[in-house]
């Protein structure tokens, strides 16, 4: 993998996203089937107010709500490239495209409704997470046209997470998020796919004859950072101040726990463990609206929890926008 | 083919050009209201060039006519135009930029290289 010219969250989100997904088999990603009955819900009834509507699903995985309802025409978008090829076998002559969620290679004002169902929360940072929500609404037809947003809550009932950045293993849907750092053992072998990391990364510096110094370091601190943001500290300090939404991670030295979860096998290598930014309550609303400051007419009207997630439906209504 | 009427490319890169190595029939249902609704939403010349790029057997009139809900056979045609032509290994080609875009397996890969990025 070439990680030359390549932005630090971009990396992070390659090595923890986007290769973990195409990593895995595909017997793993086609079990997952469900679809969330409220988005479900939410297809019907643009279904029912725009018959044959025409809906982009960005981040569509295996496809699972491209086909849901034969009276909507939509075309799916994923990142990852295994998961579309998935998806196209599946359902014979599937529309979909490989895509990034930041640059969607649709015109401008098409969509009846779009999808963003458990996808922006794989971004690493708020820019990132802002751009994506911007370039969905940009698509939306400027007369009603609505987006359905779903993203991963931190506040859970079956499980704590203690960080807003996190990895999670993806081998197992009901396995422990890694934001605790069991033993010096574990943090060494963390420290050493950091090292593996870097190796390569150097690699790849030294091959293009670049001066590599500038870039290795911001990628170590980068890299330094995301491990440090999701090691939490013992129980006996206070509880982690809110890390500021900024591109730049910030770096802090903790001292390290006792785990809590004695039987639990931590495991932080990448081929296991996805990241993922849960999302604080009122957040996602916050988010939504600095994107709307940049694309006419879009308004949230409606914020919800649903199993996990914070959503919210954001409609486009250039009337509204221009009141 | 519908897919490639609403791909754009880089900044503004539409109409994306054609350049297709396989293309596949496929048989689908004839849904009239589907047609009339999408038919507002698609750039026609854009159209047209695909059509053309591709070199099918179809004609389509330079114009759209003005009273589509009535005529059944430009209907038809544009069923057949927009869903029965499957584009399965191939090209897009950005007119801005000249970058190509490989469609392998009938999917398009339109990922971008950070040096295309602004």
């Amino acid at each position: 993998m070439n990680y030359q010219n390549r932005a630090q969250p971009d990396v992070l989100e390659q090595i923890y996203v986007h290769d973990v997904y195409n990593r895995l088999d595909s017997t793993t990603l086609t079990q997952d089937t469900t679809a969330w009955p409220n988005v479900r819900k939410f297809l019907n009834r643009i279904a029912s107010q725009n018959k044959n509507a025409l809906v982009a699903d960005v981040g569509c995985g295996t496809g699972k709500y491209i086909k849901l309802k034969s009276d909507l025409f939509t075309i799916g978008c994923d990142r990852s490239n295994q998961l579309c090829e998935i998806a196209r076998e599946k359902y014979s002559h599937i529309p979909i495209v490989i895509a990034d969620n930041l640059y969607l290679p649709y015109r401008d004002n098409l969509f009846d409704a779009v999808l963003s169902i458990g996808v922006i929360h794989h971004l690493t940072t708020h820019q990132r997470r802002l751009k994506a929500i911007q370039e969905c609404l940009r698509i939306l037809k400027l007369n009603g046209g609505q987006l359905l947003i779903y993203t991963w809550a931190m506040e859970q009932k079956q499980r704590q997470f203690s960080s807003q950045d996190v990895l999670v293993p993806c081998s197992n849907q009901q396995s422990r998020s890694v934001d605790i750092i069991r033993d010096k053992s574990s943090w060494s072998s963390s420290c050493h796919i950091q090292e593996n990391l870097l190796r390569r990364i150097e690699q790849v510096d030294s091959q293009t004859k670049k001066t590599a110094t500038t870039t290795t370091l911001s990628m170590l601190e980068s890299m330094q950072n995301l491990f440090q943001r999701i090691i939490k500290p013992a129980s006996s300090t206070p509880s982690t101040p809110k890390l500021s939404h900024q591109d730049q991670l910030k770096f802090r030295l903790r001292p390290f726990p006792m785990s809590s979860f004695d039987d639990e096998q931590i495991n932080l290598n990448p081929c296991n463990n996805r990241f993922y930014h849960v999302f604080k309550q009122g957040e996602l609303e916050m988010l939504i609206e600095e994107a709307s400051k940049a694309i006419a007419g879009a308004k949230i009207i409606k914020s919800y929890y649903d199993h996990g997630n914070w959503c919210a439906i954001v409609q486009r209504d250039i009337d509204v926008g221009l009141l | 083919m519908l897919t490639s009427n609403i791909l754009k490319g880089v900044t503004r890169g539409f109409p994306l050009k054609i350049k297709a190595d396989k293309v596949e029939n496929v048989s689908v249902d004839y849904n009239r209201d589907f047609i009339t609704r999408i038919i507002p939403r698609i750039e026609y010349d854009a159209l047209r060039a695909a059509v053309n790029d591709l070199g099918l057997n179809e004609s389509l009139p330079e114009t759209m006519p003005e009273a589509v809900q009535q005529d059944d056979e430009f209907l038809k045609t544009m069923h057949k135009v927009l869903l029965e032509y499957e584009i399965e290994e191939g090209e897009l080609i950005c007119p801005e930029t000249g970058r190509k875009f490989p469609i392998s397996k009938g999917i398009p890969n339109m990922l971008l290289q950070e040096t295309e990025v602004s």
